[in-house]
This record gives structure tokens, C-alpha cells and sequence, in this order.
């Protein structure tokens, strides 16, 4: 599904440069679920906005599906943490958007999005704005304006870290039901040990910056929504925290 | 709702009891014609208004307001556009930085001489000095639109257009409302300057003329038509923000 190669990002911003990635390969298989994790700012989320196609690597190759990559890509879907929602726009026209954008009659439009926001229990939030939900509804109506793209590739950059420890567990849990259900790529940015490795089937750590890729932990347990309370997530965290340690060290 | 409204207007009500009050008070001590006491006034504005006053402020309305489109117009998307274009922002800003201090009433005379003594002269001072304050303000405001929006919109596949119509113009225009609340003050300000000066028709020309005549009554009669004209003018850009930005107040 994803190929990267060699791949190295620096960007220059008023006079100094910043190196954000070193060296990146990675492989990724269609329908795995993968998490990113490093210390915050070391050029993860640079990554994931090289797969979405926002950002081109200053050297090396990223291909998606077997094309290489230098502009969004329209079953490709990215949720960000904040901003990605627009608070002038309601529920079911920021859900729409993406549909309106391509051009998709406000009937059809109507059509496709209806069952995801009943799926995601936002029906009787339609109207509203986002400013009226609450912080988890919000990341709700982020996960159904992707869905509605039907997306085979779906981005996420610390999606839930703005949000309580119930709710952020809630919706890992409905980002599994999805992945599982729809049976799409799901690649997670985070810099949380639980949620790296309640979603990720594979862990891929990352060293402080310039992002290096250090390891891949295995993790055939995930989404397993009983996951954890086994003793081996509460092994696999101390496992992936450990490697953490020793990259920020 | 129309229980907020009654409320609302008796609020206002109060306000203008008091400030009538105080005008009272002000003109008993002066105790000079210059100051007339507001009952006088408003006797005279009453007696005016179906004489010649309405015409006068149909007119000085007229010039507010299409100053304030033209103005708008022309200011919101290159202020937009130079907010998010850093090359067309580098070739106009130092022209922007250059023209803006400058205060664009001493133009006035050579206006003047260009355009005549009708309307076009009045719209295109206003419309000059305005364009400007939003432009900066706008401009500021599409600086300000976070990448992160950006990034969605784009992973969405919108194109320019789309941007600036779902997400940039959305989100500065509350910035360009209040500056062109605060707009408008100045636009009466230089309304009143124009319309003093070689005029024959307006709120601002009344006034001139009244004075000249030595007629407070009138001339206050004339000012009340200009606090009227503002008050509109606020209301206005009032109703343009519960109906545009209804998603601000929430």
C-alpha cells in the first residue's frame, strides 16, 4: 500500500533550516493498522503529511498504491487534532464537505453521510455547530467527514489527545470497529504508549529529531477490544516505553 | 424573542432618556442659543424632517452606504489575497504601508476638482479611507487562518477557489466586520468633512449652513440626522453579523 524510501525532509524557514526527517524506509501492507510514536516534535507528523501528500520529501521516494505521491491523494483521508473542523460550518456541512468539494449533489451528499453519522451516534446533531458539541463528538464529526470520502488509506495526527481518558478510549475503540469493518489502511501519529498499543498492529518508534526510524514493534493483538485488560498490553506498553527511553536518551 | 426585543428597546429607551438628560442639563447650564436644550431640537428636527431633512439624510445615507460596498468590494479580496499570497504581499505591502498613514482628506480639494460637487466626490473620499482600514484589517485576519485548516481543506482536494471560499473568507470575516464597525465612525467623520465643504445636499452641508445662519435648532436638528445615520449604520453591520457569524456567538 506504502512505500518509502530513503526519505529525508528538511524545510528552510526564515533563514534556518530544520531537518525533520533522516533516512525514513518504510513498508506498509493494505488493511494494517500502524502507529507512529516518538517524542513530541521530532517530525512524525511530517511524515504522515508526506503520505497525505501535503508536503514533498526533499529527498527519497514516497509511493501510495503504486503511484508515486506530490498531491493529495482522493481516497486518502486526514483527521488532524484541532482545526480540521470549521466552526462556521455545521455538522452535516462539515461532514459533507469533502463531497461538496468534488462536486456531489447535496441529495447524494445526503445519502452517503446520513448512516455514518447515525453509526456515530451525531444524527440528532446535524444542525448544530461545533462549537455546541462536546470535545469527543467534535473528533467524531472529524472520523465521519473521512468516512464519508470512503477512504482506502485514513491519517490521523494525534487525533484524541485533546481529549478525557474515557472518551479518547471510547473513540480508539470506534476507530477499530471502522478500521476492522471497512477494512482500510489506518495510520496513527501519536505520542501516547495506550493508544499506540491499543491501534497499532505495528509500532513504528521514532528517534527525537531529525525523525530516524528506530524500531518496529509487532503487535498482533491489536484491536482486539479486550486488549486491555490482558496483562500482555500492559507488557507491550512497558516494551514500547522502554524503547522510547532509550531513543530520547 | 419578542420578549428579548421589547426588553432591548427599552434598554435603549433609558439610554437615550439619559442622554437627554444630560444634553438638558448641559444646554440649562451653558444657557447660550448656540446650545439649544434637546426638546427644542427635536421640536425643530420634527418640523424639518417632512420639510427638506429627510432628503438630506436619504442623501448622506446614500453616500455612507455605497461608500461602504464599494469599499468592502474592493478591500476584502485583496486584503485576503495579500494575506495569503506572500508574493503578491511582498510586491503591495510597502505600497499599502506607504498609503496608509496618509490622511486622504487633504485630497479633498483636488477630489473636488475631478469629480464636482455631487455624490462622487463624497463616495470616493469615504470609499478611499475605508478601503484602506479594511484592507490592513483583512489582510491581517487571512494571516492569521491556521496551516492546520489549510491542510484539511487541502487533503480534501479543494482547489484556490474553494479555500478561499470555504475556509479563508469564513474565518476573517468577523475581523472585517469589526473593522468596518469601526469603519464607520470614520466614514461619517470624513462624510461630514465632504459634505461641509462645496455642497449643496446633505446631512454635513445642513449643519454648515445652519450655523452660518445662526440657527442652533437647525443645526442640532441636522446633528441628531447624523447620530441617526450612524445608528443605522451600526444596526446594519449588526444584522450582517447574526446572520453571517451566527456560529460565533454560540
Amino acid at each position: 500500500m506504502i512505500e518509502v524510501k530513503n526519505v529525508s525532509l528538511t524545510y528552510y524557514q526564515e533563514n534556518t533550516t530544520t531537518q525533520a526527517l533522516a533516512n525514513v524506509n518504510l513498508h506498509i501492507g493494505p488493511k494494517e493498522s500502524w502507529v507512529f510514536i516518538g517524542p513530541s516534535g521530532c517530525g512524525k507528523s511530517s511524515l504522515l503529511f508526506l503520505l497525505a501528500g501535503l508536503r514533498r520529501p526533499t529527498s527519497g521516494e514516497v509511493s501510495v498504491a503504486g503511484a508515486p505521491i506530490s498531491s493529495p491523494r482522493p481516497q486518502t483521508a486526514l483527521i488532524l487534532q484541532d482545526y480540521g473542523l470549521f466552526p462556521w460550518k455545521t455538522v452535516r456541512d462539515n461532514t459533507a464537505l469533502g463531497l461538496k468539494l468534488r462536486g456531489i449533489s447535496a441529495r447524494e451528499q445526503e445519502a452517503i453521510i446520513t448512516p455514518i453519522l447515525e453509526n456515530l451516534g451525531l444524527a440528532e446533531h446535524k444542525h448544530h455547530f461545533p462549537a455546541q458539541l462536546s470535545g469527543g463528538q467534535r473528533q467524531r464529526v472529524a472520523v465521519a467527514r473521512a468516512l464519508a470520502l470512503n477512504p482506502d488509506l485514513l491519517l490521523m495526527d494525534e487525533p484524541f489527545s485533546s481529549l478525557d481518558a474515557l472518551t479518547r478510549e471510547n473513540l480508539q475503540e470506534t476507530m477499530v470497529d471502522i478500521w476492522q469493518q471497512k477494512g482500510m489502511t489506518l495510520i496513527t501519529v501519536t505520542h501516547s504508549i495506550e493508544e499506540a498499543v491499543f491501534l497499532g498492529q505495528k509500532i513504528a518508534i521514532f528517534s527525537p529529531r531529525p525523525a530516524r526510524l528506530v524500531s518496529i514493534v509487532d503487535n498482533p493483538l491489536a484491536g482486539d477490544r479486550s486488549f486491555r485488560d490482558h496483562p500482555d498490553f500492559y507488557r507491550l506498553c512497558a516494551r514500547v516505553r522502554h524503547l522510547l527511553e532509550e531513543v530520547t536518551r | 424573542m419578542i420578549k428579548g426585543l421589547t426588553r432591548r428597546l427599552m434598554e435603549y429607551g433609558l439610554a437615550l432618556l439619559f442622554l437627554g438628560l444630560l444634553w438638558h442639563l448641559a444646554a440649562v447650564t451653558v444657557n447660550k442659543p448656540i446650545l439649544p436644550t434637546p426638546w427644542l431640537a427635536l421640536e425643530k428636527f420634527a418640523a424639518m424632517w417632512e420639510e427638506s431633512l429627510w432628503q438630506h439624510f436619504l442623501v448622506s445615507s446614500w453616500r455612507v452606504l455605497a461608500s461602504l460596498i464599494i469599499s468592502m468590494g474592493a478591500a476584502v479580496p485583496l486584503g485576503l489575497l495579500l494575506g495569503r499570497s506572500e508574493k503578491a504581499d511582498r510586491l503591495l505591502a510597502p505600497l499599502v504601508y506607504l498609503l496608509y498613514p496618509i490622511p486622504k482628506s487633504v485630497f479633498l480639494p483636488l477630489i473636488i476638482v475631478f469629480l464636482g460637487l455631487g455624490d462622487a466626490p463624497k463616495i470616493f473620499l469615504i470609499t478611499l479611507i475605508l478601503f484602506f482600514q479594511i484592507l490592513v484589517a483583512a489582510r491581517d485576519a487571512a494571516k492569521g487562518v491556521p496551516q492546520q485548516s489549510l491542510y484539511s481543506m487541502q487533503s480534501l482536494g479543494a482547489n484556490q477557489w474553494q479555500t478561499y471560499r470555504h475556509v479563508i473568507w469564513p474565518s476573517c470575516l468577523p475581523k472585517i466586520l469589526t473593522s468596518l464597525r469601526i469603519s464607520i465612525g470614520t466614514a461619517i467623520a470624513v462624510l461630514f468633512l465632504a459634505e461641509s465643504f462645496a455642497s449643496e445636499k446633505g446631512l454635513g452641508y445642513l449643519i454648515m449652513s445652519a450655523w452660518g445662519r445662526q440657527e442652533p435648532g437647525e443645526m442640532f436638528a441636522a446633528i441628531m440626522g447624523m447620530a441617526l445615520l450612524g445608528f443605522w449604520a451600526y444596526i446594519l453591520v449588526d444584522l450582517l453579523e447574526k446572520v453571517w457569524c451566527r456560529w460565533e456567538k454560540l
